[in-house]
């Protein structure tokens, strides 16, 4: 033990003296200055883009316009009606076109509400767009049930009407009193008396303005996005039909969609709860910038390792310094396991100075973040902050490059050729991530499984919920088709990943144990 | 000096590194072909051979550098596979050329170097850099070192660690003629007052001369005598060779095979060489004298190593 770690503080050594492990560190920490540097230039592009132009002005002029859109197709109808005979048998074009000139009617009247109130249908939605924009379909409601009811008058049909239009007068007058609560309670109250809902979805939906209104009082969109994330979770658990992804279609959930389901609603929850749902853009900025570090981070570490890793033990050879370690009373195991060490701990080193000086760039250029990273298992969720989830992100995708390392570290000793060992693990770490994404396009083979990359890139899969800490409605699970491959779970590839590393750690290590040093 | 070692080695040197039968061969090409030798504590042996001869092979063997395709290796009493770590312990040496890490100062090499052995004190670093006296350089990178400075260097190193074998193959590449002195003298000291058993390898024949105790000689890898420099200099015998100046050498070589027949070595204008014990010289000469012949002169010819050894690789010549 004693002499492994003495070879150990050897390697560190002889590494801590190589230019292009320097190069490489000031090449990590310059980037992640640069990368969030450019993140926040694009961010304040963005913002001065947007203070640039007058948005209430530009909504108003968008209005105006589609005012005068509007108006025109009315003279249009008008004319229509004018010039055709009020004949029996154009009566159904008759009452088609009246139709039209009333919807026509009720849109210009939405427009000129927009304009007169101030409500700006087109920039961010709050429920006043909302309910303006619902308007119209409303009125046409009642005007098809006034129709019916001149015709054919019925209790239960009176009944809707009246409902419908003390709706219109109620959305009228929350449009000029701009009282959100007063929405929640009216749209609350309409659901209630709404007889053709079951119970449960009564519960659902009243639940869907409540939340949104805890989200925010204002009733801003997000909020409503969020809240209908919740919504169609809840629903979807219920029903066990999928309803939070487009291409899934009314397929039935299986047990395993079901429970994951149930974590995402519980992690959608948690984060209710403890108000750490972020509901801003400039998160998404900052969120970004770190992200996009980490990346090249992790390209540039693997890049360093496969190039120290590779030369580890051929260049040794091939200058002939080897010659002092073999010479000393150290069993040539003892070397090769020091080297994959030292190796492996310089790459610790390395992701510790992309940790912290990512973190600080991030910090520095969009203040410190503090989302929690909130994860469920059996429907129970639980948090682990920013800085903690962070790291463990980083050491879950430092496996690769532990993977790749040892590969590179085996090709050394066995082919004992610098180039030939950099170059083929380079190549493999690179097209690794696109073998990857190419196996998922195939249909789902077993045996697909045993190919190394698909045990990589295991970030997705040790923390599933991430897509979550942004937002709760961006789910990336839905998008694959359920025929599609789909990457093994974690503890198999993780089992996969053991055996590997020891086949290829002992096949360089049996090579270097009995090979000669000519 | 020799004498010295020869009087004392029978009594109480003991074998430090023993060689048993050891063959070795790449591409089914047989470098080494069973080859065996001791080299005892307090000895400089010598290992002799041309280029090519398997001197290089034989000693990475002991090393570690190549695995033995036969035989064994016994280092200090320690088998050099079963008990690698302990016979590796005793071994301190160059191989080929001295090699260290080039952007590491002199010094950094060598702590790296100590502490792989046990016991290496700081105090034992400044010691060697001493004695192979690098002071002044010590703290530059060894890539600013000239050859000989890296020689200085790799001996120090391979002394850290007190080793009770020493193995240099070729150690006086790249030295100045005082640098080679000095090493001479180094290496003289360690067999000689601290017991050490010193293995070189050379091909600098006048050199070894100067420095070994015992010589083996390989040729086309087999081992082909192991001999004390004064038993290959003195030929096997025990006879000298006399050269007789003359310019009647085919009269006076007449003479001389009438007495002494088969002994005459060589025959040319004005000399001839002959083969006899010292002690016979004068009535040879006195007999070529009365027979009337004109001496001009007659000397012992200084036979040197380098002559035995073209005479025992070349001449395919064994002396058993």
């Amino acid at each position: 033990m004693n002499k492994i770690f003495a070879l150990y503080k050897n390697e560190l050594i002889k590494i801590s003296k190589k230019n292009s492990v320097f190069i490489f560190i000031v090449l990590i920490i310059v980037l992640c200055f640069v990368l969030a540097g450019y993140t926040k230039s694009m961010e304040v592009a963005q913002s001065r883009f947007l203070n640039s132009v007058d948005q209430n002005q530009w909504s108003k002029d968008d209005l105006n316009y589609q005012l005068e859109d509007q108006l025109a197709a009315k003279e249009q109808i008008e004319l229509q009606i004018t010039g055709t005979a009020d004949t029996p048998e154009n009566q159904m074009e008759l009452v088609s076109l009246a139709e039209q000139q009333a919807s026509i009617n009720d849109q210009i009247d939405m427009l000129q509400t927009a304009l007169d109130k101030e409500i700006y249908i087109n920039s961010e939605g709050s429920y006043l767009t909302d309910i303006l924009s619902g308007l119209p379909a409303l009125k046409a409601d009642i005007r098809a049930l006034e129709v019916a009811e001149a015709q054919s008058p019925n209790a239960a049909q009176e009944n809707s009407l009246l409902v419908k239009k003390q709706l219109v007068s109620d959305y009228q007058a929350i449009l000029d009193s701009k009282d959100f609560k007063e929405y929640v309670r009216i749209e609350s109250d309409s659901i209630n008396n709404d007889n053709t809902l079951s119970t449960s979805e009564k519960d659902i939906q009243i639940e869907y303005y409540s939340l949104w209104y805890k989200l925010d009082p204002n009733g801003m969109s997000q909020a409503r996005d969020a809240a209908q994330s919740v919504t169609d979770m809840k629903r979807s658990l219920i029903d066990e039909i999928d309803y939070t992804s487009m291409s899934q279609g009314m397929t039935p959930m299986t047990p395993s969609q079901i429970s994951d389901m149930e974590n995402r609603l519980a992690v959608a929850e948690y984060k209710i709860q403890n108000n750490c749902l972020n509901l801003s853009d400039s998160v998404g900025y900052s969120w970004g910038s770190l992200d996009t570090v980490f990346m090249f981070g992790i390209y540039v570490i693997a890049l360093m390792m496969l190039v120290l890793a590779g030369g580890a033990m051929s260049q040794e050879i091939s200058s002939g310094s080897i010659k002092s370690l073999i010479i000393a009373p150290v069993k040539r195991w003892k070397i090769f396991t020091a080297k994959l060490l030292s190796l492996l701990s310089v790459g610790l080193l390395a992701l510790a100075v992309l940790y912290i000086f990512g973190m600080l760039a991030q910090g520095l250029f969009f203040g410190f973040s503090s989302i929690p990273y909130v994860y469920a298992s059996h429907g129970v969720a639980a948090s682990i902050p920013f800085g903690f989830y962070q790291i463990l992100s980083l050491l879950v995708s430092y496996i690769d490059i532990i993977v790749y390392t040892v590969f590179a570290f085996m090709l050394s000793v066995l082919t004992r050729n610098t180039a030939v060992a950099v170059g083929i693990s380079i190549a493999a770490y690179f097209g690794g991530s696109t073998a990857l994404n190419k196996m998922m396009e195939l249909p789902s083979y077993e045996w697909l499984n045993f190919i190394p990359f698909a045990s990589m890139s295991l970030n997705g899969r040790v923390f599933p919920f991430a897509s979550m800490m942004l937002s709760l409605s961006n789910m990336d699970s839905g998008l694959k088709s359920a025929s599609a491959f789909k990457a093994p779970g974690v503890t198999f590839s993780l089992i996969y990943l053991a055996v590997l590393l020891f086949c290829m750690t002992y096949t360089g290590l049996d090579s270097f144990n009995r090979r000669d040093l000519k | 000096m020799r004498t010295w070692a020869l009087i004392w080695g029978d009594i109480n040197m003991a074998t430090a590194l023993q060689i048993s039968n050891v063959s070795k061969s790449f591409d089914r090409k047989k470098v080494v072909d069973n080859i065996s030798f001791d080299v005892r504590s307090g000895e400089v042996f010598g290992f002799l051979g041309p280029n090519g001869a398997g001197k290089t092979t034989t000693i990475k063997m002991v090393t570690g550098f190549l695995t033995l395709d036969e035989g064994n290796i016994t280092i200090n009493g320690y088998d050099r596979i079963k008990n690698y770590e302990k016979a590796m312990g005793c071994l301190g040496g160059i191989v080929e050329n001295p090699e260290m890490y080039k952007d590491i100062s002199g010094r950094v090499n060598l702590e790296m170097y100590a502490r792989l052995h046990e016991g290496v004190t700081r105090e034992r670093i400044e010691e060697v850099v001493a004695l192979v006296g690098m002071q002044e350089r010590i703290n530059d990178t060894v890539k600013k070192y000239s050859l000989g400075m890296k020689q200085r260097i790799g001996l120090a190193q391979a002394l850290l660690h007190r080793p009770k074998i020493l193995i240099l193959d070729e150690p006086t590449n790249g030295l100045d003629p005082a640098g080679i002195r000095e090493l001479r003298d180094i290496l003289k000291k360690l067999a000689h007052e601290e017991n050490v058993a010193v293995m070189v390898s050379s091909h600098l024949l006048s050199e070894m001369q100067l420095m070994c105790d015992r010589v083996g000689v390989i040729n086309k890898g087999r081992l082909i005598d192991v001999k004390t420099i004064d038993e290959l200099t003195t030929l096997a015998s025990g006879a000298v060779i006399y050269r007789i100046l003359t310019p009647q050498t085919e009269k006076a070589a007449a003479i001389l095979r009438t007495v002494y027949p088969d002994q005459i070595r060589a025959i040319s204008t004005d000399f001839l060489d002959i083969e006899i014990n010292r002690e016979i010289v004068p009535a040879a000469i006195t007999l070529l004298a009365v027979s009337g012949i004109e001496i001009f002169g007659a000397a012992k010819l200084e036979t040197s190593l380098e002559d035995a050894f073209l005479q025992i690789t070349g001449g395919g010549l064994t002396i058993e």
